[in-house]
């Protein structure tokens, strides 16, 4: 931690003494890169900490109808099979006046 | 390799093993497990039925397979409770109210316990809703079973009957 910090301060002085446009001499990209990656590895430990897992029986929520993608499933499988028998028979969009099956 | 890189393989190979072995579980003693009645309360252990082969299962009102293993176990538990089987159905929901409504549906006839947070289902490392565990007169962990599929429900119960032919243990 003391030495996130002290990378820091090199850091900001070398941006205040307006070095930031050498941001590419040696000695300070070094610190500042180890500095950011320092701050990325924290800020990446911090978030990781969020997620959870959802136990198998944590799901109750989830597994609720109104949670379900479609909010009428039976209506979309019905739409989804007369498109699909549609589709793999005239290869063309449900809309262009029949298929080739010969179902409709 | 580096000294390092051998390092972080080597945390990372500890890591697996370990989770394999914490999977496991077949073979070991089961864990003793607090559970306590649905609603809370009436504090009760796995230790409670030693002596006996337990039938664990977890599971939840909002479960599709679970309701069609209820009447599987309460045939199962009329059946061969005699012989010394104790069902017992560790119910997960959140709400103790939704345990009530499916139970009012689906009866069950074996004994019915609540694992409020989930620490016994922790324990045993649950995986799936519902899962069953089966656990020897020693209280040996010996068959764990994911899910319910009706087609599987008579190898289930030769297990059971092959655990209860078992001999009991001397005392």
């Amino acid at each position: 931690m003391t030495r996130l910090f002290g990378l820091f301060k090199v850091c900001m002085k070398a941006a205040k003494s307006g070095q930031a446009t050498l941001a590419f001499s040696r000695r300070f990209s070094y610190s500042c890169n180890s500095l950011l990656r320092g701050l990325l590895l924290i800020a990446f430990s911090v978030v990781l900490d969020g997620c959870a897992e959802v136990q198998p029986w944590e799901r109750g929520n989830l597994a609720k109808p109104h949670m379900g993608l479609q909010p009428f499933p039976s209506q979309a499988a019905l739409r989804e099979h007369i498109y699909g028998s549609r589709e793999s028979a005239s290869g063309s969009t449900a809309s262009s006046g029949g298929g080739g099956c010969g179902c409709y | 390799m580096t000294m390092r890189s051998g390092m972080v393989y080597g945390i990372l190979l500890w890591g697996f093993i370990s989770q394999a072995l914490a999977d496991g579980g077949v073979g070991v003693k089961a864990p003793s497990c607090s559970l306590s009645k649905i609603g809370g309360g009436g504090e009760k252990t796995l230790e409670a039925y030693q002596g006996k082969v337990i039938y664990v299962d977890f599971w939840a009102s909002w479960c599709g397979p679970c309701a069609q293993s209820f009447p599987f176990m309460n045939k199962l538990q009329k059946e061969l409770g005699s012989k010394g089987l104790s069902i017992v159905g560790v119910n997960l929901d959140e709400k103790a109210g939704d345990a009530m409504g499916f139970l009012n549906q689906t009866p069950a006839h074996f004994e019915l316990v609540a694992d409020a947070g989930g620490k016994c289902a922790h324990e045993l490392g649950v995986k799936a809703m519902p899962s069953s565990y089966l656990i020897d007169r020693q209280g040996v962990l010996r068959f764990i079973h994911l899910g319910f599929k009706p087609t599987e429900a008579q190898a289930l119960r030769d297990q059971v009957e092959a655990l209860l032919d078992e001999k009991s243990p001397v005392k």
